[in-house]
């Protein structure tokens, strides 16, 4: 089983086994976690930051600021860190997790193979 | 062919078709395969958009679609905030304990997340009490989920001829039935065929149908969502317009009035009892008003009896009903409006662009919609709380390998980008094209669809978009069904009365307790209690509180201990009845209470990591051969 290597974590690379250690894997998947939660907590900064600051304030109708149609705090601190952390999603869930053996299929559950 | 009364009916004839070829293809597929493991769990062999799309549309329930409209369409562009804590959701709540629990599951042949406790503890007593606890929130979920099928299936056919004639048939039917007889014949009709409906596909089909169906209904909720944004634009003059729109609108008020006659020197007495229905405006004078409940003015009478009105503050709003409202009454025929006493919102009365900036207007609270308390707790609460929901962590176990967990996280994350944030666009629209929807802000959903498929002169597409929320209710009650089923066969009965049981009692008793228990909710919302949305928030935290922190503890963890997983879910229920108890206490409603201004969920969270601290502080360290058998090299 090939394991790849991950952006940012240290994490062994193109190592070939049979199958992970349990703990070589607990400690992988808690690693992970860590930076799930970093990049949650980022997008909770950004966007909390930004609409507390420029989201709570009252508008004049008549002098609005708009962005792509849509509030300027909207567009700032909601659709841009959405996209920003969808992006990062993406990025994280195909480069950082790594690709490890989920273990055998317990006999008495069955299968498809 | 297709007309707006019969795209409804026609929609959900496609769907119960649909839904029933899926669970018999899906029990082709299962025979051959060892009974529990395909029924419970589609023998853990599901790919990237089987996995990524059950998981979506498990979480999307029809408050996705018929709650969350009418909020954004009732407190506008706040509901951008309010919602923003699901741009992380797919990657906490599938990538922390995805790979992990998958692991131990399969390593200790785990099916339900019961068993996965009992596996890692080896401790029967921890699996009985994470068993006990999600029977009995799950069963306030299912209840929940079947009043809202039914409802939702009522507001869908309202308009369905052959549905009413069936409702009044079974009207008359049912009459003489006592307790039954107290149900709208309407809603019981709904509840019936929705429940059936249900229970037959999940029955015959089992997991893997739930995941077909939900993989089917996930699809159709996203081209819904999809063509209802360029739809809604299209008629709307852009995002910028509507904005604009909107920044002017002034929330409505609401009072208990008359409605009467004009004086009898002007029109003639009424001969036949003259019926007003429910969603009808008003032009009296410069009020604009609409008709908040259905009244009667009897014959020979000059009025009605006092009901609830709504009325426009906006004169843009006023102006769009006088254009498109001449008169739904007879001609020459003009209501009067007698009100005593209107009453303004309780924040945002009065204020322009009070729609298009936080907190958002709001009728019953003086902070307004989302005060920033409320916004930080939002925004912990959306991905958190659905990461110790049982119906996602079951399907944590059911994805074949890593690259499924992966490319999963990337279709969810798009999904949910798209939806979402569509649904928030097309809804702050919809205050534009469809005023004074306040009176009833969950027909704001169907309501739309009709609307923009009849300008668009398009009506056989409003069944498309009107089957998203059916869609949503299905792909939820379905999973929640099955959960409870597996807890009560594989937890209860196989797990602690009858360890040897043979495959084709399982089988049987799988089937046995799954009709029961779909009957049981169905009978339970016959006449559905005054508090049951109460309910669900209720259910949803304390799955939550009860769960998360002792699974993530005992995934990660090597200290954690039996004793600690049983306190950390005893710890994080209490603490969610005790707020419970206290908020009824204060505010005399069913709501948990907000201590300094945050989301309970936030409380039973501290309430669940301290108890578990505590025993394994105050408690004897694991045994070395579990702490080994997980966590050696």
């Amino acid at each position: 089983m090939k394991r790849k290597a991950t952006v940012g974590l240290k994490i062994e690379s193109d190592q070939k086994v049979d199958r992970p250690s349990p703990r070589s894997s607990v400690l992988q998947s808690a690693r992970e976690a860590k930076w799930i939660l970093l990049i949650w907590f980022a997008s909770f900064v950004w966007t909390l930051g930004y609409c507390t600051r420029y989201g709570y304030q009252p508008v004049d109708p008549s002098q609005l600021n708009l962005v792509m149609g849509m509030p300027h705090w909207v567009f700032w601190g909601v659709v841009m860190p959405w996209v920003t952390t969808m992006i990062v999603s993406i990025w994280f869930a195909l480069f950082c997790i790594r690709d490890d053996e989920l273990g055998e299929e317990p006999p008495e559950s069955g299968g498809d193979s | 062919m297709f007309s707006e009364a019969n795209t409804a009916l026609l929609t959900f004839l496609f769907y119960t078709v649909a839904v029933f070829l899926l669970a018999i293809l899906s029990n082709r597929v299962a025979k051959g395969k060892e009974f529990v493991g395909e029924y419970f769990l589609g023998s853990r062999s599901f790919g990237v958009w089987a996995f990524a799309l059950t998981f979506a549309a498990t979480n999307a329930s029809g408050g996705t679609f018929m709650g969350f409209p009418a909020l954004i369409y009732t407190h506008g562009w706040s509901l951008a905030l309010w919602i923003a804590g699901y741009m992380a959701l797919p990657l906490v709540s599938m990538a922390i304990l995805g790979k992990r629990i998958n692991q131990i599951a399969r390593q200790s042949g785990a099916l339900t997340i019961p068993e996965v406790l009992k596996a890692r503890f080896h401790s029967e007593r921890t699996g009985l009490v994470a068993t006990s606890m999600l029977i009995f929130f799950m069963f306030f979920y299912i209840v929940a989920q079947f009043k809202a099928g039914g409802k939702i299936l009522t507001t869908l056919l309202a308009d369905d001829p052959i549905f009413q004639s069936i409702v009044q048939g079974t009207g008359s039917l049912v009459a003489p039935i006592p307790w039954v007889n107290q149900a709208d014949p309407d809603y019981l009709v709904c509840l019936l065929v929705f429940a059936v409906a249900v229970i037959v596909y999940v029955v015959y089909g089992g997991f893997r149908a739930v995941v077909w169906t939900d993989v089917m209904q996930g699809i159709v909720m996203f081209v819904g969502v999809v063509l209802m944004l360029g739809l809604t634009l299209y008629q709307v003059g852009g995002l910028e317009s509507a904005t604009k729109q909107i920044a002017v609108m002034t929330p409505p008020e609401f009072g208990e009035g008359v409605l009467r006659l004009p004086p009898k020197g002007d029109a003639k007495p009424l001969e036949q009892d003259l019926f007003i229905p429910k969603g009808m405006w008003i032009i009296d004078g410069d009020q604009v008003v609409r008709v908040a409940e259905s009244t009667v003015i009897a014959a020979g009478f000059q009025h009605a009896e006092p009901i609830r009105l709504l009325r426009l503050t906006t004169e843009s709003e006023r102006q769009r009903v006088r254009d498109s409202v001449a008169s739904q009454i007879s001609p020459g025929m003009e209501l009067q409006v007698e009100v005593e006493k209107w009453d303004a919102y309780q924040y945002g009365a009065g204020q322009t662009g009070v729609y298009i900036t936080n907190p958002g207007p709001s009728e019953t609270n003086s902070l307004g919609f989302l005060a920033i308390g409320s916004a930080i707790s939002f925004f912990i609460f959306w991905p958190f709380a659905a990461t110790g929901q049982p119906s996602n962590l079951v399907r944590l176990l059911s994805f074949k390998d890593t690259k499924t967990l992966q490319y999963s996280v990337v279709t969810v994350s798009v999904y949910y980008a798209v939806i979402y944030f569509s649904l928030v666009v097309v809804f702050c629209c919809a205050r534009v094209l469809l005023p004074g929807m306040e009176i009833d802000p969950d027909r704001t959903m169907p309501d739309l669809a009709t609307h923009l498929t009849r300008v668009a002169g398009i009506p056989w597409l409003a069944g498309i978009l009107v089957a998203a929320p059916f869609a949503a209710v299905m792909s939820s009650v379905d999973s929640f069904l099955l959960v409870v089923s597996s807890a009560v066969v594989r937890d209860l009965y196989q797990g602690s009365i009858n360890k040897n049981a043979s495959e084709a009692k399982i089988k049987k008793l799988s089937y046995q307790v799954t009709i029961v228990v779909g009957f049981l909710a169905m009978c339970f919302v016959l006449n559905p209690p005054k508090y049951l949305q109460d309910l669900i928030v209720f259910a949803t935290g304390g799955l939550a509180a009860c769960f998360l922190v002792p699974l993530v503890l005992s995934l990660y963890w090597r200290r954690m201990t039996s004793t600690a997983a049983i306190a950390g879910m005893m710890g994080g229920t209490l603490m969610h009845v005790v707020l419970t108890g206290w908020g009824y206490y204060v505010e005399q409603e069913f709501r948990a209470f907000e201590f300094l201004g945050l989301n309970p969920f936030l409380w039973d969270l501290v309430g669940s990591v301290g108890a578990c601290l505590l025993a394994v502080l105050l408690g004897p360290p694991p045994e070395s051969e579990t702490v080994r058998e997980y966590f050696s090299e």
